[in-house]
């Protein structure tokens, strides 16, 4: 396998992960959509080579993890390149919240980034001249990040003691949650810069015929109205990804967040990882972040792409999904569904077994149920639906529950409550599978059919599925059991649907338990096993 | 708080003008922990938040006509629970020390000021003083088991020296009693001194720091003019 990495932005994050990767002997290719700015990558190339390709756009994307084959657009010619890993490293853009604040910019009314220009200009802060107050307005209609937020406070730190003016903050939630900002919170008040926020009302904000802003407000700490025409009103910015990194997403098939950066909340994905194998996002990719967090995100991501080129020892073996091809009628469901992008298209669709992480969602989702994974078909589960034997002896009616459990969460919550000596039902019988979006139709039948008197289905909680969709695959398939289930005129209550983290232990026993009393209460299902 | 102008213009204020004030009020977060943890949150509309805002803005006209640092009792819970560590109660007493004397609610001011001027916030001459605390000197000879008992006045080498809160010789006499009769059975040397007897301190409460230096000052004086070594200030 080559030891080659695509990376794909131009700020310093790809600049540091382009240079460390290369001192660890990975060949690199730097797609910079511009001009971009120069890297001297020289250094390192002695032996591993480095190609920087200016004015090119990813246009394409085949195969997958060890193995992609990206066509890339330079100058209206096409680049061929064939690589192993993909970091999306592209750089965010910002927009200035004019418009937002009913504002027109002119030499009263600027943007952060002119403010930034102009402190760091020679002659600086020449327009500043003759104005004795500078009101920020930040995040108070949109949330704020701690970003700007650093950015503001630094500016305004040096407009209160260098240029000797009077700031404003006017803010909704001041975002002090980073690195040295409650510090610099401080400095800032020492200095005398003010703070208002605005919880429930917004300032009225109206700008008058020489460009100035006339602002106007309630103080919602003392009920007191105030009023200030502010010499210069600095607006703030909204980061976020270009359009360029919108596309990225969408030729790589990967989950985006609802900004638009190529990574989901999803804890699974922490730090640089994106559901698809192979194609890492990090830096102004990933979300909005500050200069050393990108520097972070950078070694992160370089540490990922060096444990895949170095792993020593294979990967714990997981059971895969095998596609029957004489019986597959390209209906592209599984292309569709698979969370990981698993699934390429040749004449029929294949599992790529590099990227293929055993989840089972293809499995339940193929209406041919063509797709298959070891350990997971309907006889083979069928065949672990065992009635302890507790539920047989003696008089008193033992409900026989099955439990579904993902064994990323539930059935881990399991495990805990049992060695915490948890109370558990007697007739509890728990089947774990590798994500609860495997769980099929007839994974549930078959344990009615097996003489459950109560099925339980436990996912991850919502937004914590490794898979990104499993618990919700398995909640639309429990909502058409009931559906099933109320038509047959059979009690919809013998199934259940809840969802649990790993370490929920007391959480699993009061669920299981209040299940097993609501089971008791509609006593021993009317199924006969094996009738 | 008290709208001494319904809209104020912010650049008429200056937001620096109690920076100096050494109890951290620019930092407040407005968490409101204070607020929820104040007793007297709610009365006359206050909350301990509201006063640091107003501290930290300039509103002094605001604060020093507001009747909330008067109404506050001190308890310091609200600096207890602080997550910037403000010095409430210390802010209040600052407030209170900048409103004008004469504009000092109640009788805080008027008690102060007649001790200041003659020794004691009653005004109560030396002489009446005297007789008072004869009198009660002898109502506790009268008892059964204090035979013999005098007031030692203004005695000069005595082990404790006492003071006397005002109310002791006005509408409190009888409480006079329970520490002699301890002093007594105790074979106690004491003393109290003739005139600038007073135990209370009410600068404390009005902001006024230098009557408290008057007060306390004249209390290290009668230590040192009886050469008394111990000091009981039960106030």
């Amino acid at each position: 396998m080559q030891r080659r990495t695509l990376i794909i932005g131009s700020g310093t994050c790809a600049r540091n992960m382009a240079e460390d990767l290369l001192s660890l002997d990975i060949e690199i290719i730097v797609a910079v959509k511009d001009e971009g700015p120069d890297f001297s990558l020289s250094n390192h190339t002695q032996h591993a080579s480095a190609e920087v390709l200016k004015h090119t756009r990813l246009v394409k994307c085949r195969g997958s993890v060890g193995d992609f084959t990206v066509f890339m657009d330079q100058k209206g010619e096409t680049v061929e390149r064939n690589v192993s890993n993909i970091i999306i490293a592209e750089e965010d853009t910002r927009e200035p919240n004019f418009a937002l604040y009913g504002l027109a910019p002119s030499s009263h009314i600027i943007s952060s980034s002119q403010l930034k220009d102009l402190l760091n200009s020679p002659g600086e802060g020449a327009l500043l001249s003759g104005e004795e107050t500078i009101v920020f307005l930040s995040g108070i209609l949109d949330e704020s990040n701690p970003v700007i937020t650093k950015e503001i406070m630094l500016c305004s730190l040096r407009l209160q003691s260098e240029f000797k003016k009077q700031i404003y903050i006017l803010t909704k939630n001041l975002k002090v949650a980073g690195d040295g900002l409650e510090v610099l919170y401080r400095k800032t008040k020492d200095a005398g810069v003010v703070y208002f926020k605005f919880a429930d009302a917004s300032p009225s904000i109206e700008q008058n015929r020489n460009g100035r802003a006339h602002i106007a407000f309630n103080d919602e700490v003392t009920n007191q109205q105030f009023r200030l025409t502010s010499g210069i009103t600095v607006v703030d910015e909204t980061i976020k990804p270009s359009d360029y990194l919108s596309e990225l997403s969408k030729i790589l098939r990967v989950d985006r967040d609802n900004a638009g950066f190529a990574q989901t909340g999803n804890v699974h994905r922490i730090r640089v990882l994106t559901n698809r194998k192979g194609v890492l996002a990090a830096g102004p990719g990933r979300a909005v972040q500050s200069a050393e967090e990108h520097m972070a995100d950078a070694s992160n991501a370089v540490l990922r792409v060096l444990e895949f080129f170095e792993q020593e020892e294979p990967e714990a073996i997981i059971n895969k999904a095998e596609i029957n091809r004489s019986k597959c009628v390209r209906c592209l469901t599984c292309y569709r569904r698979c969370p990981y992008q698993a699934i390429q298209l040749d004449t029929k669709p294949v599992v790529v077994q590099e990227a293929c992480e055993g989840c089972g969602i293809c499995t339940a989702e193929c209406p041919k149920g063509t797709i298959t994974i070891k350990g997971l078909s309907g006889s083979e589960i069928s065949d672990q639906i065992i009635k302890p034997d507790s539920v047989n002896s003696g008089k008193i009616f033992v409900p026989f529950i099955v439990a579904f459990c993902c064994r990323r969460s539930a059935a881990r919550a399991w495990e805990l409550a049992i060695e915490a000596g948890h109370n558990l039902p007697p007739g509890l019988r728990i089947i774990e599978l590798p994500c609860a979006g495997s769980i099929s139709y007839d994974h549930i039948f078959a344990a009615f059919k097996k003489g459950a008197d109560g099925i339980m289905v436990i996912t991850c909680h919502e937004g914590n599925c490794h898979s990104e969709k499993g618990n919700i695959f398995a909640r639309q398939r429990a909502d058409m059991v009931f559906e099933f289930l109320t038509q047959m005129g059979f009690e919809k209550e013998r199934l259940i649907i809840k969802s649990l983290a790993a370490n929920m232990a007391m959480e699993f026993s009061e669920i299981t338990s209040g299940f097993e009393k609501q089971i008791i209460d509609l006593g021993a299902s009317r199924i006969k096993p094996g009738g | 708080m008290p709208k001494v102008s319904e809209i104020i213009d912010l650049d008429q204020l200056d937001p620096r003008q109690f920076s100096t004030w050494p109890f951290s009020q620019d930092y407040c977060v407005t968490c409101g922990l204070c607020s929820s943890s104040c007793p007297i949150s709610g009365v006359d509309d206050f909350d301990p938040r509201k006063l640091v805002r107003m501290v930290s803005l300039g509103l002094k006209n605001e604060i020093v006509e507001s009747r909330w640092p008067w109404i506050c009792t001190m308890c310091g819970k609200c600096e207890y629970v602080c997550p910037m560590d403000i010095n409430i109660p210390g802010l209040v007493r600052n407030i209170r020390a900048i409103r004008e004397r004469d504009k000092v609610p109640g009788i805080l001011h008027k008690g102060l000021d007649a001790a200041i001027r003659t020794g004691n916030n009653l005004g109560l001459p030396k002489e009446d003083f005297v007789f008072i605390l004869e009198d009660v000197g002898e109502e506790v000879a009268e008892e059964p088991g204090f035979e013999g008992f005098t007031v030692p006045i203004d005695k000069k080498g005595a082990h404790l020296l006492t003071t006397i809160h005002n109310k002791l010789v006005n509408t409190h006499t009888d409480d006079l009693k329970h520490w002699w009769k301890i002093f007594y059975a105790a074979k106690e040397d004491w003393t109290v001194p003739s005139d600038e007897w007073e135990g209370t301190n009410w600068g404390l409460f009005t902001g006024d720091d230098e009557a408290m230096k008057t007060m306390v000052g004249r209390i290290a004086n009668h230590m040192e003019t009886l050469q008394i070594k111990n000091l009981l200030w039960p106030e």
